[in-house]
Order: C-alpha cells, then structure tokens, then sequence
C-alpha cells in the first residue's frame, strides 16, 4: 500500500507540467460511427426477392420500401412482468442515429443514413426502430402522414395469382384509446423496441440494421385481401385480417429487425 | 525584549512607557507567520501632575493597566500596583490623555491592554524632556518564527519574557484582548488574514475561498444560486462536503431538497470579511456535519473606520452600491454594511438584482469578556442561463453566452433563475473564569430559495401507457425550499501548565434544530404550469453533538491535539409524495396523470403520503501531531474522522447509518520565517481521503445523488509572502479521486488547481488635496486542469487573470477592476449528459430529427472580460 502511495504521489509531481496527460479516465467513451440499413443478406439490389409465404402463398416483391426515423440502443432491456412499458427504455441510451431514411429491403446493400451516429462504449442490450418522420409523439403530424412501409409485389397459391399493394402509415389511424387515457400512445405505435442486442459502438465502425422483409408476412392470407381493380390492396387501418397480420408484423421486436456491428463496410 | 521609553516633560515627571514582553491571552492557531503582533506604542502622552498635598522629593512609580483601543485612544486605566490614592489618582488622569499607536495582528489594529509604569521624578534630579525615542521592536519578531505556542494565563510571563523579569519595575506584559481562536491542526489548517489581499477583484465572500489550496467555483445556476465548490478532489456541490460558517453561525442548510447542506454565502459583503478559516480535512472536534472536505469560517471585521459610501458601475448594465459603517473608538468587530447590486447579465438570462444588510455589535463583558451580536438580511431575484450543448454551439444553433430559455425552440415560459432569501440573528460571548475561557452561542435562520433550472430540455416527460397522451412538456424543476434553523453552541476551554508547558482541555457541544418544508415540481415550458410533482417533503432534522478537545505538549517541540466528537443525527420526514407510480396498476382506477398515487399494486387503496423516522450516532476521533518548531519547520501529522448526513428523501424507516463517513490522512510541514520587512509562511502537505458513500451528480434530478466509495489522493502546496509594499499568496494542488471499486475517475472534480494573489501598495509621490496619495495593485491569477467528465471524456483546462487598481488620498478612493483581463472564452463547468434541447429540429431541413437520448458534451459559460470603475468616500475614518 505504501509503494502505491509513493507512486501515485511522485507520478503527479512528474505530471504538475503536463495535466492533460494526468486526468483519470471515468471509464468507456464517447463515440462517432457510421450507421446503415439494408435488406437481408441474400438480396440482391433491382431484383425481385421471392419467397414462401404462410399459408401456402408464393410471394414475390418487386418493391419494399420502410421509412426510419431513427435508431436507438440502450444499455438495458425492460423487465417483464410490470406494467405496459414506455417508449423510452430503462437504463441510459448508449447509441443513436437521429436522421432517418427510407430503405430498399429489396438490397442487401447498406445504405447509409444522412448523419454519423453518436453513443457511448458501454454493452447495448436493447435496440429501437423508430418508424416515423416527425415528432414521434404527435399522431397528427405530419400532414399527409409519410408512408412508412411501401410495398409492391405478386402472391401465387394454386394458379390464383394476386398483384398487391401496401401503403401503411403510423399516424391518427393507429391512435387506439381503449376507453383509458393514453391507452395505446402513437409513441407506442411508432417505436419498435425492445430488439434484443448485444453490441459495443466503437470510433470508426458501422452500425448496421438489418430488415427482412418476408418476415413482414408471417400469418398473412392473401386470400382476405380485398381487390380494388387489379389490384389486392392492404388497408390502412388494419380492419382486415391480412392488413392487420402485416402491420402488427412491422411493429414486432422479433426477427424481423436484427443490429449488428462491422468494423469495417463492405 | 523588555523596551523603555523615557519621555521628559518640563514639570520634571518623569514617566515611562510600555516595558513589554509578548504574552498571548488565547490559545493561537495559526502557523502563519503573518499572525504577528505588534504591541501598542505611545505616541503622546501627558506628564502627570504632581499631587498638590504630596511633597516632590524622591521617586514615586505607579503601574497602571491601560487599555487601548483599536484607534489608539484609552479605553480604560486601572491601578495595578498602588503609590497611594492621591499618586494613583494621578497617574489615571495623565494616562487617560497619552495617545498611543495601537496593537496590531497581521497588520490590523487591534484593542490591547498594557501595563504602563509611570514614574513621578522630584523636580529637583528631572532631566530636560527629549522627543519619545522610537517604539520598540515588536517582541513577536524575536520570538520563534513559527507557530505561536499557547500561553494560557496573560499574568504570569512565559520563556520569552526573562529579560521583562530582570526589569527593575517588574515584569510588564502586553494581554491582547481577542476571541479565542481555535489550536492549529496542521498544515491544512489555514487562518487567513485577507488583509491587503482584499484589492485583488473578488466576486462574492466565496470568491475567498480561494485563498486556501485546491478551490475551483462553479456556478450553472444563476448570481442568486450558491457556487459549486471544489476543493482538494472534493465536488461539494453547493457545499455538502464542506462545513461553512459565519462567526460560528451554520451557513450549510439541513433538509435543503436541491442539496441536503446547500451553502450559500451570497448574503455575506465580501468587504466585511477580515479573515477566515479552512481546515481542508476533518481535524478538529469542532468541526461538525459536512466538514467531509473540511470548512471554511468567515470572520467579519472592518479596519477602515467610519461611514464609507461606494458605488461601482461597468459592464453589462452592472451597478452596485455600498455603504460600510466602523464606528470609531469600537473595536473593528462592530460593523454595518448595506449593499444594493443589479445586472443585466453577460448573456442572455443572466439579470439579476439582490439587497443585503448585515451588522455586528461586539462589546466587553467585564475585563475579560467579550460578547457579539450580527444580524443580517439578504434577498435576490435572478435568472440563470443554463447549459449548453457543444453540438449545437459547433453548429452555429446557439451562441456561446446564449440560453436555450431565449431560444425559440426550447423556449420555456418561465426562465431559468430562482428567489432566494435569507434572515438570522446570531448571539454569542465569550468570557474568562480564573483559568477557563467560556463561550456561548444562539443562532436563528429563516430561509427561503426557489429554484428553477432546466439540464435536460425536453428529454425526460416520455409518454406512458396509462397517461393522456402529451408531447414532451420540458424538464423544467421547480424546486421550493423553506427552512428555519435554530441552534445552540458553547464550550469550557480549561488552561493550565504541566511539565513547565502550557496545556488545555476543552468540552464543548453544538446543537441544531432545523424545520424545513421542500417541494420540487416540474413545469411545462409552453404555461409554466406544474404539471408533475416528484418531491414533497417535510422534515424535522436534528443534530446534536458532544466533543472533548485536548492541546497538550509533553515538551516545548512537541504539540499532540485531538480528541472525539460524538453526533446525534435525528429525522422525522414526512413525504407527501410517497408513491409515484405502481408495477400493476387499478384497471378500474388506474393513475392516469397523478404524480402522488392513492393506490398500491392492483388497486390497493392507501395514503399518498409516508412518515419515516430515524436516528443514529456517529464517533468521530481526531488528532494532530505537530513537531517543532526546528528554524522555522514544523512537521505536522493529522487524522480525522469526517461525517455528512444524507438527504431526507433517502430516509426510510429506522434506517441504520443516515449518513456518509470519511476518514482522512495528512502529513506536512510549516515553514514560518519573519524578519522585520518580511513574514514568509509555506506549506506542504500530502493527504489522502476515504468516503463510504459519495454523492455523485445527477442531472435528472438536478442534485447529487448517493453513490458509492471513493478515495483521494493528493499534494497542496502554499506560500503567503508578505511585506511592507506587497502581499502574495500562491498554491498549488494536485489530486487523483476515483471510485473505490473500479478505481476510475470521479467526474468533474479538477486534478490540478493553481491560484496566485498579489497586493502591491505604496504612497505615491504625489500629493492631492492635502493629502499623500496612494496606490494599490492587484491580480489574481487562476489556473485550472483538465477535468475528468464521463464517459472518458475531459473538459478544458482554464486560465484566468483578473486585475484591479485603486488610488486613495483623504477621503476619497478610485478604482478600476477587470476581471478575465484576458478576455478568455472559457467554460467554467463542462459535463457530459444526455439531453435535448430540440435545436436539431430548429435548422432548416431539420424538422425530422429526433431526440437526442445518448451524452453528449454540454457546459456553462464562463464570464467574458468585465470591468468596473468604482468610487469611495470615506469620512470620520482614522
């Protein structure tokens, strides 16, 4: 104890000229990386991406576009069991990209959000998409509201073939009160949390959010989809069966969505 | 030195002045070589008359006890030893004419008391009368050079004083009438004298901190909100680690919501300030709750005698009027001050205006007594500016003195700023009983504060599942403060000799009652209206504590002071605001907007409301060791035990330890020289601080929070250099804090401080009305290192010079003061949080940006270069 004394006392005599060097370190660090988005892996850009849907249907997307807000990751998920979380998790935020985009599902290449991302070396255990391009608490803003999934493609099942459309936003149309004041906030609707992560951001490396797009429909039945002309159209108030399915399948914090982090892009 | 003056008067009366040896009537402290006394000397005097019924023809002596003011005049004159009625008679009335130059400590005039002989010669062997020879040398300059050794009993002469015994009148000695000033305890006890230090540009009575090592302020919250304190790797925030006083009254507010110990000295005039006195370290038994870091004691006194007006005038719409009042023929003690200041500020946000009154009576109990009375009366109104974030400075989205409070994103309806007042009365005396020294205290305390203060912006009022859906209202906290504190403190202080050495032994007891209602609230920015409670509190707090103190000196170089102190800490809160929110909530009656919930887990009805109560002691030993003085150097060795109580929100019922503890460890030396043109004092100490539970800031909640251990490490070192022309004061300190788990930095508190004073003074060559003029100088020069912020970040180091000058003659002064001379653009505290201010969505295409939730670098400005003209008048000064 005494040697560690003695040290500590003549390394700060040697440090009296030179104090930026002496300054403790409080730990971790504050830093700034890239963050992108992109399709799954096995995409390829300008090509349709076929699939096999739920029940039955062979779905083929010639266009998916989802509008991000931002991105988010904290330090701690939330605990199950209590009441209906918030939209803002638990612990400290350790990473954020404020400026969103829209991204192409249909590439697998990453595409770069306009600013560089911001946060802190501390473990991320939880990840949020926010899908909204206002402020994410104001149902009625903006006006019209952004479309935040724009998708396009064909389903086949039995030789029945069905062009469909989807066009969903996540505005006043999703405002559901349930008869209890704030009972389902817009917020709520918006931010898709809690994504379960475990990431470190670091200077110089890429935050990178996946999005696959054939997870979007999982228990979706093409065939409960009304047609308006040609065109079999997903409604965007969810007041069928299959527009609910694919909306409640945007919202979902499952596999849909996965944060990785690359040292280096591609 | 036994000294004679003879002065011959034509009626052949011989009489003779002050024979003097230097013998201290209290036990003295200070190390610093500054701490010189210098007898009172006569300057004139009056030749005693002859009796009319008593023949002149032979010697006749008469020792009389005079005592002599401040201002030279006579207070009083008493026969000491008896020539007869009509001799004694006599004598008092020619001394009660003498006129002397009075005693003076560090350069300051103070009351003394002095055994005259005077000498009636037959007119027959008178010689012819000669001007009065030069006064004596001041005994104190032949005595040790360091620290003064107690002398406990004024009557009886001490080793200094042989030659006063060979003295063919008797031993003669001087007795300096004074308060008690309590034993050094090593080389981290400072007694200040500000002195001549007073022309370098201070701000406010924290602004003196300064003088001691290793004190960096702060101040995010506005002119009316207490300064955040550093000192020697401590952050005490608004003064939770440090135990400050005014003349023995608490300044550090128990139950304070915004800070349990909140400290604000802003009710103090800087000008009425004489001295002060730091113990950085819990070392003395004295020393009481928050003396963690250690404490600082203001003492008020005004040299300058009579009624001075001062009015100064500059920068940002700055304006301030002074008036001081000495009476003349009281002791320096007696005082009153008033002061009206108002500014726009050097930003936006920053006006504010305040009034403060303050006076003290001190007057003589008996012959050995003295007592004092202060009041004083502060108010202040003021707005703050707040935080910045360095992202939106970069990018141009806010200026560098601007306030997001002004902005028209994060506009708020009510500012930033706050109310504070501040109303006590204080009454003590302090007397002599044979061999024990009394004293005696009462204070009272009415306070009130209002804080508004926003760190976060427009983070934290998220929207919940149950609540009315809402957009992010701001984080404004409003927080509201009422206190009343009334207290006691007293002790017996026992003198006595043992192995040919003086020794002493005191007990003595400190009680305080405070009664204090809190209530913190967050405001929406569009209305300014209250839209959640998070605290709402009362609490009755008690501390009563109990100490033994003994100074004792086995040999003359061998000093061993210490003992234990012992304090009861009791609460009884009750918390209006008890239960915020639930894991599961009432389905029928769920909370809604309710910030203090009726309902438990399901819907199981209760009170809002929770009563917690508790109580527990703390023993505290402590002990200083001071070796010498050997040519100067004397080695100090010092450990104590320091306590700070928790705030009451942390109380829960029957809870064991309310309090954090620390034990601290020092080492050092004193070196102490004085010639007759020189006092040189310097310190060097090593030391090394324990904390069991430390408060960490939090911008949340706007205070500090209770954390985990942490330990410093350290060096201060300090010089103080004084003479006839100048006074300079220089320290420099290095300390390494970090977290006794993970032995990383605790944030914000500075490693290296280094601060200089300088006072230069001399007449001037010129003359102007009459009168010699004049001249002083002073700079201050302040140095700050590189702070640990987190997140492995560090702020920027800081250099400041301030600068001021003055020219008097008659009565009549000028002055010029700049502070940061350099004009530097400083930050004076950077820390790194999470916030958003929503400045991103305020550019053009930035309307879909969203908050920012992860830290980011954000501070406050320091203050650009300001410079005040002033004027003074002085009249019926000495």
């Amino acid at each position: 104890m005494r040697a560690r004394f003695v040290s500590l006392w003549l390394s700060m005599l040697a440090c009296s000229l030179a104090t930026a060097g002496c300054v403790g370190t409080t730990g971790d660090q504050v830093v700034d990386f890239d963050a992108v988005a992109s399709g799954p892996a096995d995409a390829s850009a300008g090509q349709p991406l076929s699939f096999e849907g739920s029940r039955g249907w062979q779905v083929k997307l010639t266009r998916a576009s989802l509008h991000i807000g931002a991105l988010y990751l904290a330090d701690a998920m939330p605990v199950s069991g209590a009441q209906a979380t918030s939209c803002i998790l638990p612990g400290s935020y350790v990473a954020q990209v404020v400026q969103g985009r829209d991204i192409d599902l249909l590439s697998s290449e990453p595409q770069a959000f306009p600013t560089p991302g911001r946060g802190t070396t501390l473990e991320a255990r939880a990840g949020q998409v926010w899908l909204t391009s206002s402020d994410v608490n104001l149902a009625n803003v903006p006006t019209p509201p952004t479309v935040i999934l724009d998708l396009l493609g064909s389903a086949e099942r039995d030789g029945e073939m069905r062009p469909f459309q989807a066009k969903l936003t996540i505005a006043s149309n999703r405002v559901n009160s349930n008869g209890v004041a704030g009972g389902s906030p817009i917020c709520k609707e918006r931010i898709v949390s809690p994504i379960p992560t475990s990431i470190r951001v670091a200077n110089g490396g890429a935050l990178w959010l996946r999005v696959d797009p054939r997870l979007l429909f999982t228990n979706v039945d093409f065939g409960a989809l009304e047609a308006q002309g040609d065109v079999y159209v997903f409604k965007d108030d969810s007041s069928d069966q299959p527009s609910a399915n694919l909306y409640n399948n945007l919202k979902q914090a499952g596999p849909l969505y996965d944060f990785s982090w690359v040292e280096q892009l591609p | 030195m036994l000294q004679r003056q003879l002065l011959r008067r034509p009626l052949g009366a011989l009489v003779c002045s002050v024979s003097c040896s230097i013998s201290l009537f209290f036990a003295s402290s200070s190390a610093n070589a500054a701490d010189a006394i210098v007898p009172p000397h006569v300057r004139a005097q009056t030749a005693p008359e002859w009796p009319t019924n008593a023949e002149a023809d032979h010697d006749v002596d008469v020792i009389v006890v005079v005592t002599v003011a401040a201002d030279g005049s006579v207070l009083d004159a008493h026969v000491d030893d008896s020539a007869g009625v009509d001799y004694d008679h006599a004598a008092i009335d020619a001394v009660k004419h003498w006129e002397f130059e009075p005693a003076t400590r560090n350069g300051q005039p103070i009351p003394a008391r002095v055994r005259a002989l005077v000498h009636f010669a037959p007119k027959s062997t008178a010689p012819e009368p000669q001007p009065p020879a030069e006064p004596p040398a001041p005994a104190a300059a032949n005595a040790p050079a360091a620290e003064p050794t107690v002398k406990p009993d004024p009557v009886v002469p001490d080793s200094a004083s042989k030659e006063a015994a060979e003295d063919p009148h008797g031993p003669t000695e001087i007795t300096v009438a004074g308060r008690a000033r309590p034993p050094s305890r090593g080389a981290s006890d400072y007694s200040i004298n500000v002195g001549d230090l007073a022309i370098v540009p201070r701000k406010n009575a924290a602004d003196l901190l300064k003088l001691a090592p290793g004190i960096m302020l702060t101040n995010e919250g506005g002119e009316g909100h207490a300064e955040q304190v550093f000192m020697r790797g401590f952050d005490a925030k608004d003064g939770q680690d440090i135990e400050f006083s005014l003349g023995g009254m608490p300044i550090n507010e128990s139950g304070n919501l915004h800070g349990n110990g909140y400290s604000d000295t802003h009710f103090i005039i800087p000008e009425l300030v004489s001295s002060l006195r730091v113990v950085e370290g819990p070392f003395d038994p004295r020393q009481g709750n928050y003396a963690v870091a250690g404490s600082a004691t203001y003492e008020l006194g005004l040299a300058q005698r009579g009624f001075t007006a001062k009015f100064a005038g500059g920068s940002f719409g700055t304006q301030r009027l002074l008036l001081l009042w000495g009476p003349k023929g009281e002791s320096k003690g007696t005082l009153a001050g008033a002061e009206i200041f108002k500014t726009d500020g050097f930003g936006q946000n920053r006006d504010s205006q305040r009034a403060t009154a303050m006076g003290q009576y001190e007057g003589r109990l008996g012959a050995e007594g003295s007592y004092r009375v202060l009041a004083s009366a502060y108010s202040t109104h003021y707005h703050a500016a707040g935080v910045i974030r360095q992202d939106d400075y970069q990018n141009g989205r806010i200026g560098f003195y601007d306030s997001y409070s002004a902005s028209s994103y994060a506009h708020q309806a009510i500012p930033e700023g706050g109310d504070s007042s501040r109303y006590s009365l204080s009454a003590d005396l302090e007397s002599r009983a044979a061999d024990t020294t009394l004293s005696q205290q009462l204070f009272l305390t009415y306070r009130s504060l209002r804080i508004l203060e926003n760190f976060t912006g427009f983070l934290l009022d998220v929207q919940e599942p149950l609540q009315s859906v809402h957009t992010q209202r701001g984080d404004m906290l409003d927080v509201s403060v009422k206190e009343t504190t009334i207290g006691a403190r007293g002790s017996a202080r026992w003198h006595g000799r043992a192995l040919n050495e003086p020794q002493h032994f005191e007990l003595g007891y400190f009680a305080r009652g405070d009664f204090t209602s809190g209530l913190q609230q967050r405001l929406a920015a569009a209305t300014g209206h209250p839209y959640l409670t998070e605290t709402n509190l009362d609490a009755n707090l008690a501390d009563i504590g109990l100490y033994a103190d003994a100074d004792l000196k086995p040999v003359h170089w061998l000093s061993v002071r210490g003992g234990v102190r012992s304090d009861l800490f009791s609460y009884d809160v009750t918390d209006h605001c008890a239960v915020h929110d639930v894991d599961h909530p009432s389905a029928s009656n769920p909370p809604i907007d309710q910030s203090c919930l009726s309902q438990e887990d399901y819907g199981k009805p209760r009170e809002p409301n929770q009563h917690a109560s508790t109580s527990s002691i703390a023993v505290l030993p402590r002990a200083s060791l001071l070796f010498g003085p050997f040519a100067g150097f004397t080695l100090t060795a010092s450990y104590g035990q320091g306590v700070r109580s928790i705030d009451p929100n942390y109380i829960t019922q029957d809870v064991k330890t309310p309090f954090s503890r620390i034990a601290a460890y020092e080492g050092g030396v004193i070196y102490a020289h004085q010639t007759d043109h020189l006092a040189l004092s310097a310190r060097s100490i090593f030391f090394l601080t324990y904390v069991d539970k430390d408060l960490i800031f939090s911008e949340t909640e706007g205070r500090n929070v209770l954390g985990v251990g942490t330990t410093r490490t350290g060096w201060s070192g300090h010089v103080r250099a004084t003479g006839s022309f100048f006074d300079e004061s220089a320290s420099l300190t290095m300390v390494k804090s970090e977290f006794n788990d993970t032995h990383l930095a605790v944030a914000y508190v500075p490693s290296v401080v280094f601060r200089s004073d300088t006072a230069l003074f001399q007449e001037l060559p010129w003359v102007l009305l009459g009168h010699r003029a004049r001249g002083a100088l002073g700079l201050g020069a302040n140095y700050v290192g590189p702070r640990a912020l987190p997140y492995g970040e560090s702020s920027n180091p800081v250099f400041t010079l301030d600068a001021s000058a003055t020219l008097n003659f008659s009565h009549f002064e000028f002055g010029l003061t700049v502070s940061n001379l350099l004009d530097t653009q400083y930050r004076l505290g950077e820390y790194n949080f999470a916030s958003d201010f929503r400045s991103a969505r305020s550019q053009p295409g930035g309307a879909s940006a969203q908050p920012t939730l992860v830290p980011e670098r954000t501070f406050t400005a320091g203050a650009p270069r300001t410079i005040y003209g002033s004027f003074a008048i002085n009249f019926g000064g000495v």
